[in-house]
């Protein structure tokens, strides 16, 4: 049986609704803003957006509207989940919480769900709610909130059955709607009286037959009028009042939002699907009887944002651009414009995955921590979001220009209150620098006692308000009163120091291999003992064993040659233990720590290895050896507090923070490239800091607490649709889709806007439609179609993106009306390149593309492409090409071969030695094959409507076998293998599933059908699964309690984890689960269990995500 | 659909969007199925059909000499080749079986465990699958043309049974017994319908050309008789609203419960809006309706346009059902159409005919493999002809489809 366990990594961040309004006191101003599961509630302040609540909800918000009936002191937010579920939610200032006054279910078992979503609109006086939820049908929800806990609804018969969009007018009598419907033909506009006791509708006020074509949204504008937004023109109705406007400006593309300004209704916010944002307003004019009409439209431009879903309005000229397909951001609409002509400036952006199309998991630095680099974002807001799981550090003062840094060290000079560091010492080959630090200032300085022509090796402040340097030649003693020399001490032959290592009290020094015990008093440098070691010292470490004794009476040491590790007794430098670490890398760095009163000795490697121990603080005895790589650069370790919990800085290619957590060692990554040094610092200008050098600078940052998903865009400006990474070349490959413009004239093209794959290094193409007819019958239809200036026309185009820069270094178009589907990078036997070579290791890695030719008159594409390309030299060149009989929905490497889900087929085709792919079998079964997985001979298959399917390479026939088959009519999104017997899908009713193959069945019947091993409602739609891991893996340690996981990635923005967990914890965790939504005592666990094991367990399955 | 495919990636309303349209492109690609045959085990003409709809897997159907037969049908959307055995066949010689010609089959809507069947021999027998015997049985005065037992409702489990004598016998499956009758029709009652909206609203269908509807709560007749010319059909037939020309041998609500569709004698398709009992003069044209029994229509569901499929001669007519727009015609049976049901999983068409033959008809989209096909077809085709060389609508009507 699989056990999985299902974790939000990252929570939703596309934004599907926003409004605003007085939620939390009726004098505070309140976003609300949904994120499909979540709520968070904001409070709107001089300074910016304060957040106050984050609420989870248990469904999909489709509809969040805030409303204030009379009698009630603040708004009410009323909200319509995708499952029909509706409620109420007040706020109770005095407990801070968010009650729910009143819910219910308005489903029905039967109705057609409308094509336009689900809609709900409340009436501006607040006497009812009304609901469009299925055609046909309008629902009413009467408002009685003091009478009824529970929300009733009942349905009226709309005989317009394609309801468009819909609205409550204002100042009516009789709550009355505004409708856009479409019949057969046309689009029209109608309004509804309805009466509330007879259930039924009254023929209302007004209507309009025969509005624009494409009219997509009515707006209630509260002098009683509605504004009917079309692609074309916006149109004010009111009555006998009618004013149209089409400005050329709103052809280009479609308003998909709006936003009041006013509570008056005088200004509107548009927003298109090019990000565009628009001011519509509508002049009035005062006539007798102070009676008000609109008397004109007028349609501003103010500028370009993120492409919105909803725009509200704050305040002050602030608006909150909620966005689904890109980041949200909060604006600022100024009067001037800026030098690009834009009223519009930014001024905060909120990141969003969402929707993450593809992704990868890939490890670059190569050291088992995993990235995970997204497709995320539509048009011109696509984007690769590469994010990756570590500590984070915030930089607050860099200065660069700081070349070969190879120490840094704080030093208090003066005495202050709070023993706050006022100094830097920098050391540089042959030179050591020292910076002061007033406030946040920096600036050199010069201590007349410090030898500043030599590489310091150790600097700091020791007992006696005196501060140490060791340098090459000596070790010198100064005074941090007089700053100047008080005592210093040389090798008795004058020999180099070639490492040393000093707490308060203490120093080692080694010359050679001779090691040289010192006491440090006031004015004073006692030479205690000295030994010879077998070897030459490659480093050493003192820190005292107990933070409360100053004195260490153990010190570490790493020897060249036979590359051990030992440790000392002071004062007698007598050997107490030799550790061999093997291989032929010296030890670079050795440091004894004590994380939760377990003392251990790191000890660092020359290639980024780390061995680690835990040590008998008395005896000196390791024990528990362990090895992990952190980096491949020699590294360096440093303590360091932060919120009085020691940790360890390794210092190296790969920055690393090591603490412990339930007494194991954990090993973070911190989001910064290349760390050579660093140091604690503790200043006025800079507390609880850190001083890291890297090449080339040195920056100043505090550290996150804890380690969180860091996420790094980068800009594409076209939807990117698959990615694949190539590990050979050192290159993502991307496959994306842009927009452009058709030029009737000239029947050519041109991009909308420039984007990755029109600004790319190198760019080539596929030439024109090689396929016969397609381009003539396209122009046929257009003057068929009506086609007009404006057009649109898709482009697919294969990227080449460094992994180190990001640059797109090559581009290549495909042919027009060829759409790319499917992308992998893949390595293919029999290639005629790696039989010379000899070994199958060096054989080339292509990228392979899988297109499909789109006609708009097909229902289903009838042809496509296999593309195998090759980077050579940083140029793509086309290796292949296969015509193959439609839609290439996906690409698999399967031993060596290519696996294809072309259509209704999954075919394998091999790679001859004619530098032709072949197809070597098929299997022809499914409807559409859109999601293939491979593990051995095993290929699971994907269907749009009819689940998964197992089946297997006969490699003697050649042949494709089906397996077993889950028998449910599942729409799939995305599948994985987790093992040879279980398997997992996505489905699109927000599902997770997973099968198990029964191989132990006695019955053939049995055996081919995949048993139903668990359900699980996510309630977001799965676009892709990936096997990896966002966290460190170490292969010695097993420090996580699973066996495999997968990460999924959502339309929402989500990032989530499958991980299998082993059948005892998972009951177990089952049961605590039940017991808690009892909110029990916990009593009645099978498990012996205590609240620590708990929350060790707990804190266990966090480390996860 | 590739298009569509792109979309659902970035937003979720167009997963709705794409399982409908995909739906819809699938119920107008279904054709006769060319890789397989529903195993053939009847030997008189085919009264109804109906598919389990909880999993799609079974059919139920009956004939004219009284046999029942189950056919295991998963295997026509799984395997390239099928044939749908028959799993059960009740026959004349297991001694519960009707003796008579079976007119109505129907699945216990929540599970396999139980069907229903009625009968000339004026019978309604409860049937338990496993066991296959008859666990319960209601005798009423006459033939017995049609019955359902509703399919959504969690009420009540009455089985309306459309009687010779002019009387619907609503029998209550939890009391075993038969007592609530419903008067109103003059002649037979040859069809009835539940409201999937209101589970205790009925239609009835009669050879006295009305269509009454019921609210089974009422002790008072049926509380609206439908009227084909909405008052309008001047003084003559005021006082007797008809819904047809002829008997009322069809009748069906729409999915959704907005609409119900009645097929008259008369040769018309009717629409009505059941909030307000109005005709919505919808033209579907003359659809030839020469049986004298019950036909079983049957709808779409989940597909964007609403479908009905209107056994006709021997023809399946398929319409849109709110602008009564023909689509399509599925010509395949040598004679008069029956019954036919819609596979909602996976929009596949079960027919049944006097022909004896219980047909499939499935998508056929993929495109692969054209050259086979044609070739099946044909060689069918050519079977088939021997087989009934009376039938001459049939190349054309392959032609259309």
């Amino acid at each position: 049986m699989a056990h999985n366990y299902v974790v939000t990594a990252h929570k939703p961040t596309a934004v599907n609704a926003a409004v605003v309004g007085n939620f939390t006191a009726a004098d505070d101003l309140n976003l609300i803003i949904a994120k499909i599961t979540r709520l968070e509630i904001h409070v709107v302040t001089p300074e910016g957006l304060r957040p106050h609540l984050d609420i989870g909800i248990y469904g999909r918000v489709s509809v969040m509207e805030l409303f204030r009936p009379p009698n009630e002191p603040q708004d009410l937010l009323f909200i319509l989940t995708a499952r029909y579920r509706v409620f109420i939610l007040s706020y109770k200032p005095d407990t801070s919480d968010v009650v729910t006054r009143a819910c219910g279910d308005v489903q029905d078992r039967i109705g057609r769900p409308s094509d336009t979503g689900l809609i709900g609109i409340i009436d501006p006086q607040c006497r009812m709610i009304g609901l469009r939820l299925y055609d046909g049908l309008f629902k009413v929800i009467p408002l009685e909130l003091d009478s009824n806990k529970e929300l009733k609804a009942f349905n009226i018969r709309l005989e317009e059955l394609h309801v468009i969009d819909i609205a409550f007018l204002h100042g009516c009598q009789v709550p009355t709607i505004v409708f856009i419907y479409q019949d057969s033909h046309e689009r029209h506009v109608k309004t509804y009286e309805i009466l509330m006791r007879d259930k039924e509708f009254n023929k209302g006020p007004w209507k309009q037959d025969n509005v624009e074509a494409d009219a997509s949204r009515v707006i209630a504008e509260p002098l009683g009028g509605a504004l009917i937004i079309g692609q074309e023109s916006i149109t004010y109705h009111k009555g006998n009042n009618y004013h149209a406007i089409a400005p050329p400006l709103l052809k280009q593309s479609t308003i998909s939002c709006y936003g009041k300004i006013d509570a008056n209704g005088s200004r509107y916010l548009l927003g298109d699907m090019y990000g565009r944002l628009f001011m519509l307003l509508l002049e009035r004019q005062e006539l007798m009887d102070d009676y008000i009409e609109v008397k004109d439209l007028k349609l501003e431009l103010l500028g370009e944002t993120s492409i919105a879903h909803c725009l509200t309005y704050l305040d002050n000229g602030v608006v909150f651009i909620g966005s689904a397909l890109g980041d949200s951001q909060l604006v600022k609409l100024n009067t001037e414009t800026n030098e690009d002509g834009s009223h519009v400036h930014v001024m905060e952006t909120f990141t969003n995955l969402g929707p993450i199309v593809d992704m990868v998991v890939v490890d670059l630095e190569r050291q088992g921590q995993g990235q995970l680099v997204t497709c995320s974002g539509a048009l011109k807001e696509g984007s690769l979001r590469i994010i990756r799981n570590g500590i984070g550090i915030h930089e607050h003062a860099t200065i660069s220009d700081l070349v070969g840094i190879m120490g840094i060290w704080p030093l208090r000079l003066r005495k202050t209150l709070r023993n706050y560091d006022d100094a830097l010492l920098l050391s540089f080959v042959g030179q050591s620098r020292i910076l002061a630090l007033t406030g946040e200032e920096v600036e050199e300085t010069d201590i007349p006692g410090f030898d500043d022509d030599q590489q310091t090796f150790f600097c700091g402040n020791v007992t006696g308000d005196q501060i140490i340097q060791v340098t090459t030649l000596s070790v010198r003693l100064v005074s941090c009163d007089s700053r100047q020399l008080v005592c210093e001490w040389r090798h008795p032959t004058g020999k180099n120091i070639s490492v040393c290592a000093c707490n308060c009290e203490q120093l080692v020094v080694a010359v050679g291999c001779e090691l040289y015990y010192l006491e440090i008093l006031a004015g004073l440098i006692n030479l205690i003992s000295q030994t010879t070691l077998e070897h030459e010292v490659a480093c050493l470490d003192i820190t005292p064993t107990y933070e409360s004794i100053a004195k260490a009476e153990l010190v570490a040491v790493g020897l060249w040659t036979d590359i051990s590790v030992r440790v000392l007794k002071l004062p007698s430098c007598e050997q107490l233990h030799v550790e061999m670490l093997g291989g032929e890398i010296i030890p670079r760095s050795i440091l004894k720590t004590c994380f939760e009163g377990i003392h251990y000795l790191l000890c660092a490697l020359g290639d980024g290895t780390l061995f680690y121990f835990t040590m008998d603080p008395n005896a000196g005895s390791l024990a528990e050896r362990k090895k992990v790589t952190l980096g491949t650069q020699p590294t360096m370790l440093r303590t360091f507090k932060s919120l009085s919990t020691t940790n360890v800085f390794a210092c190296s290619d790969r920055p690393t923070v090591i603490y412990s957590s339930n007494h194991k060692l954990v090993f973070s990554n911190v989001n910064l490239k290349e760390v050579n040094y660093m140091c604690p610092l503790n200043s006025e200008g800079f507390p609880d800091s850190l001083a890291v050098a890297s090449e080339g600078s040195l920056t100043i940052g505090t550290i996150d607490e804890i380690q969180k998903l860091h996420i790094r865009t980068v800009p594409l400006g076209e939807t990117p649709r698959r990615i694949a990474y190539q590990e050979s070349t050192q290159t993502f490959g991307v496959i994306s889709m842009r927009i452009e413009v058709l030029d009737p004239g000239t029947n050519t093209t041109r991009p909308l806007h420039p984007s990755a794959s029109t600004m790319a290094q190198n760019i080539t193409s596929s030439g024109s439609s090689s396929l016969p007819g397609s381009s003539a019958p396209s122009s046929n239809r257009a003057t068929a179609d009506g086609i007009t200036f404006g057009d649109e026309v898709e482009k697919s185009s294969l990227l080449i993106i460094d992994q180190h820069t990001f640059e797109v270094t090559h581009a290549h178009d495909f042919q027009d009306q060829e759409c790319a589907t499917s992308l992998i990078s893949c390595t293919l036997s029999g290639d005629p390149n790696s039989s010379y070579s000899g070994s199958s290791g060096s054989s080339n890695t292509y990228y392979c593309v899988g297109t499909a030719h789109v006609i708009p008159v097909e229902p289903e594409p009838k042809s496509g492409r296999l593309l195998l390309f090759q980077l050579v030299e940083g140029k793509l060149v086309q290796v292949a090409e296969k015509e193959v009989k439609g839609a290439v929905y996906s690409l698999v490497e399967f031993n060596g071969k290519l696996l294809a889900g072309i259509n209704s087929m999954v075919s394998i085709f091999e790679w001859t030695a004619e530098k032709e792919l072949r197809e070597e079998c098929k299997f022809l079964k499914s409807i559409l094959a859109l999601y293939l997985k491979s593990k051995g001979d095993f290929i699971l298959v994907g269907d749009l409507m009819r689940s998964i399917t197992l089946l297997a390479y006969k490699s003697m026939e050649g042949s494709l076998e089906e397996i077993a088959h889950d028998y449910s009519p599942n729409w799939m999104t995305a599948v994985e293998i987790i093992d040879d017997d279980t398997f997992l899908g996505a489905e699109n009713s927000f599902n997770l599933f997973a099968c198990q193959k029964d191989s132990g069945a006695t019955a053939d019947d049995d055996r081919s059908y995949l048993q139903d091993a668990g359900q699980f409602h996510l309630g977001e739609f799965v676009n892709v699964f990936r096997h990896g891991s966002l966290v460190m893996e170490h292969p010695g340690e097993a420090s996580t309690p699973f066996q495999g996981c997968i990460l999924f990635g959502t339309v929402s923005g989500t990032i989530g984890i499958v991980a299998q967990l082993p059948q005892e914890l998972s009951s177990f965790l089952t049961q605590v689960q039940g017991k808690l939504s009892k909110i029990d005592d916990g009593s009645g666990v099978k498990k012996e269990c205590s609240v620590e094991d708990l929350v060790k367990v707990v804190e266990e399955l966090t480390r996860i995500h | 659909m590739i298009r569509y495919l792109l979309k659902r990636e970035q937003s979720t309303p167009w997963a709705y969007l794409l399982t409908q349209s995909e739906r819809n492109k699938r119920v107008k690609a279904m054709k006769l199925s060319q890789h397989g045959e529903v195993e053939q085990v009847h030997k008189s003409g085919i009264n109804c059909v109906d598919i389990d709809i909880r999993e799609g897997k079974y059919l139920l159907s009956s004939s004219s000499n009284g046999k029942i037969a189950i056919h295991d049908v998963e295997d026509c959307f799984y395997a390239a080749k099928f044939q749908c055995k028959a799993v059960v066949t009740v026959d004349s010689s297991l001694k519960d079986s009707h003796k008579k010609s079976v007119e109505t089959v129907q699945w216990y809507p929540n599970d396999t465990g139980m069907f229903l069947s009625s009968s000339v021999d004026r019978t309604l027998r409860v049937w338990d699958t496993n066991a296959l015997e008859v666990v319960e049985k209601f005798h009423v005065e006459g033939i017995i043309y049609h019955h359902q037992m509703p399919i959504h409702s969690s009420k009540h489990n009455l089985v309306a049974t459309a009687c010779e004598d002019s009387r619907v016998y609503l029998c209550d499956l939890k009391s075993g017994s038969a007592i609530h009758i419903l008067k109103g029709h003059s002649r037979g009652v040859v069809s009835v319908a539940w409201s999937p909206r209101n589970s205790y609203i009925l239609a009835t269908g009669s050879r006295d050309n009305k269509v009454l509807l019921w609210d089974v709560r009422k002790a008072v007749g049926s509380i609206l008789s439908l009227d084909q010319h909405n008052g309008k059909g001047g003084s003559r037939c005021s006082a007797i609203n008809t819904a047809h020309n002829g008997h009322v041998n069809g009748i069906s609500f729409a999915p959704d419960g907005l609409h119900l569709l009645t097929y008259g004698t008369d040769d018309r398709l009717r629409l009505w809006d059941t909030f307000t009992g109005k005709n919505t003069l919808v033209n579907f044209g003359r659809v030839h309706n020469p049986s004298r029994k019950a036909i079983k229509l049957c709808h779409s569901s989940g597909t964007s346009h609403q479908v009905v499929f209107v056994p006709s001669g021997s023809n399946i007519e398929v319409y849109e059902l709110v602008t009564g727009k023909h689509m399509v015609s599925l010509g395949g049976h040598y004679n008069n159409v029956n019954c036919c049901a819609f596979h909602h999983y996976f929009q596949a068409l079960f027919s049944g005919a006097n022909d004896t033959n219980l047909l499939a008809w499935l998508p056929e989209i993929s495109q692969t493999d054209n050259k086979k096909m044609t070739s099946d077809i044909a060689g069918s085709k050519c079977v088939r002809n021997v087989d009934n060389p009376f039938e001459d609508s049939w190349s054309s009507d392959e032609g259309e489809t």
